[in-house]
């Protein structure tokens, strides 16, 4: 039998053998450490720099469910940098995005909820509309004239945040989240060359080597390539404290363990903490509190989840439900007590508050301080990745193998 | 005739690209009116143009459920769900509030419809799905395809694994070395070569512009 022929083999094995590789680890997540890149950290810097300058942030989303699982991501953690920071964004979607407006701005209104920023005044949306190297063009020349609305249909001129911007040239730093080579190149072209812009871009890991041309020459100045473009801003903003500075978002209600947390939060015996959220929850939510203890249901509504997240965000905003003395419960890690030290100080009352809240509730919360999105699914894919290598390794050294035995045959 | 059919497209054709050019070098207002003009003029024929594409799509589809052609059933399929998205865009009825808003008023994201149900239930789990499918067919390409045959292909095989190892965090777990290798190789040897590509397309842009804009390339026209 030739061992070579073991490259021959059905290909649902091959596909049976990378889905379990990506399952396996998917069910007992453990994010690995992502040494940022170069390309990151510009981005990264550059964002800062624009808003440490009171300048605006203009952001594309041009994705979609098909490339969400790479750029959601990008997309949250570049929002969680700016809204944390203070800053001001308004952000387009233009052809790509299309189908995934309503993904865009859940994400907006998550990370918006998670460092209390209001729309109108820190952010803005404006919808889909058709054309792409036209759009550029136009947004060049005049904000308004292209969008003179926003996706409620409010005049940019009354919403605060694009009142005193024109054009692109007025916005400190431009990020484009999008997935063909060819937006890049309408960017670049008729966007970032005649004005001059700090732009950066996420795109998918296929586009990345080609998108990485324009890095080198100083055009694009910061990229997030892929999921571990992603991973990479995620792990910087957790070495800065980023996350810590979160409230509770609808995203920090974990799933898996929700009808033991409805079970906690509308215990009668409750008392102090869960006491008070369940008093501060709307009739309605605790209806569908109730709902998901009588039928065991996994999930609650979105509705529902933003008012417990108010709730719970009520608790970490006021002295009286978890007093200060009280803060000495919180016990943070080493490297959260370290950032709280350090630059972190002035807010440390509130995250602490937070770290309490998250005990008392357990899994069901998502913690502050935990990786993110990219950085969990980084391991997956990293478990797949060895796992390819090794077949193929494998599979090679059975062909040369089966090439130096037919040599050896030959020559008898 | 031939004035319609020759020489007034090429002389517009001609015209407009020597307007498109100098108003890109000419920093003058009459030239800053002019892109936004002809910017608005694209949209609009890009406006023009998807109802071309959704007649040529449905006559395309409407032949081939006409001559029972194979895989009829997926046409027939595309017709039912272009009749139901459409019927459901006009009718805009809004569950929330029970009542129809009819086609004249701007549809909400947000509200219950059924457009927003076709896109949620079948389109977004639909596309993500097809996308995640890539990985297991590239897996298996990659798997089946790999083999050392000759020194060129042991050399891309090892120049495939670093990157392919250099892309995940766990490489820097086991050595330093590999990320690095990985990012030499993207930024050095791949770099150059996707550059003389690029400069090669961009030249040949460039003589295909000339090409249409002296008439001696003239496919656009209809004709050879």
């Amino acid at each position: 039998m030739k061992l070579e022929s073991i490259f021959d083999v059905d290909r649902r094995f091959v596909f049976v053998g990378i889905f379990l590789a990506l399952l396996i680890p998917m069910l007992v997540p453990y994010p690995l450490p992502c040494k940022p890149n170069k390309d990151v950290e510009n981005m990264y810097i550059g964002i800062d720099d624009a808003i440490s300058r009171g300048k605006k942030i203009f952001l594309s989303f041009e994705y979609d469910p098909t490339g969400a699982a790479e750029q959601e991501p990008m997309a949250r953690a570049v929002m969680r940098h700016i809204f944390s920071r203070g800053g001001k964004a308004v952000i387009m979607c233009k052809s790509g995005g299309q189908q995934g407006q309503e993904m865009h701005q859940q994400l907006l209104a998550d990370c918006a909820q998670e460092y209390g920023r209001s729309y109108g005044a820190d952010y803005c949306y404006l919808p889909y509309k058709p054309g792409s190297t036209n759009l550029v063009i136009n947004l060049g020349q005049s904000l308004r004239s292209t969008w003179p609305q926003d996706v409620g249909g409010t005049d940019l001129a009354d919403l605060e945040v694009t009142r005193d911007v024109q054009r692109l040239a007025d916005f400190g730093y431009v990020m484009i989240i999008c997935s063909s080579l060819t937006t890049v190149v309408d960017w670049l072209t008729y966007g970032q060359g005649p004005y001059n812009l700090n732009m950066g871009f996420g795109v998918l890991g296929n586009v990345t080597p080609d998108v990485a041309n324009y890095t080198n020459s100083g055009q694009i100045k910061g990229l997030l390539g892929g999921l571990i473009g992603a991973a990479q801003y995620e792990q910087i903003l957790l070495d800065k404290g980023i996350n810590l500075m979160r409230r509770f978002s609808p995203a920090d209600l974990a799933s898996a363990h929700m009808v033991s947390f409805c079970s906690r939060l509308s215990d009668p015996e409750a008392d102090g903490l869960g006491r008070y959220v369940w008093d501060a929850l709307s009739p309605a939510t605790q209806a569908a509190v109730r709902d998901v203890i009588k039928e065991g249901y996994d999930n609650l509504n979105a509705a529902a989840k933003t008012d417990i997240a108010a709730a719970l965000n009520r608790v970490i905003m006021r002295t009286d439900v978890i007093p200060d003395a009280e803060l000495s419960k919180a016990k943070p890690g080493h490297q959260v007590a370290s950032l709280l030290d350090g630059q972190l100080k002035e807010r440390a009352p509130q995250i602490l508050r937070r770290l309490i809240v998250e005990k008392e509730f357990g899994k069901a919360l998502v913690a502050a301080q935990s990786a993110g999105q990219a950085m969990t699914w980084m391991t997956p894919q990293s478990i797949a990745h060895v796992v390819l290598i090794v077949a193929i390794l494998f599979g090679n050294a059975c062909y040369l193998y089966d090439r130096a035995r037919r040599k050896k045959h030959s020559q008898i | 005739m031939r004035f319609f059919k020759f020489y007034l497209p090429i002389s517009l054709a001609f015209a407009m690209a020597i307007l498109g050019i100098t108003s890109v070098f000419v920093p003058h207002h009459y030239s800053d009116n002019f892109q936004k003009e002809t910017v608005v003029w694209f949209r609009v024929l890009g406006g023009v143009t998807m109802f071309i594409g959704a007649y040529s799509l449905l006559k395309v589809h409407f032949n081939r459920i006409r001559r029972q052609q194979k895989g009829w059933g997926y046409s027939a399929l595309l017709y039912a769900f272009f009749i139901t998205v459409i019927t459901c865009a006009i009718v805009n009825y809004d569950t929330a509030t029970g009542k129809s808003k009819g086609p004249l008023e701007a549809r909400n994201m947000a509200t219950k419809d059924g457009v927003n149900w076709i896109f949620n239930a079948i389109q977004r789990p639909a596309s993500a799905t097809q996308y995640s499918l890539l990985g297991f067919f590239i897996c298996s390409a990659a798997y089946r395809t790999f083999r050392a045959k000759t020194v060129e292909a042991a050399v891309l095989l090892v120049a495939a694994l670093i990157v392919m190892l250099g892309q995940v965090p766990l490489s820097a777990t086991i050595s330093g070395a590999i990320p690095w290798m990985s990012n030499w190789l993207l930024n050095w040897p791949n770099m150059a070569v996707k550059r003389a590509i690029l400069f090669g397309i961009c030249v040949g842009s460039v003589g295909t512009s000339l090409r249409v804009m002296f008439g001696i390339e003239r496919s656009y026209m209809g004709g050879d």
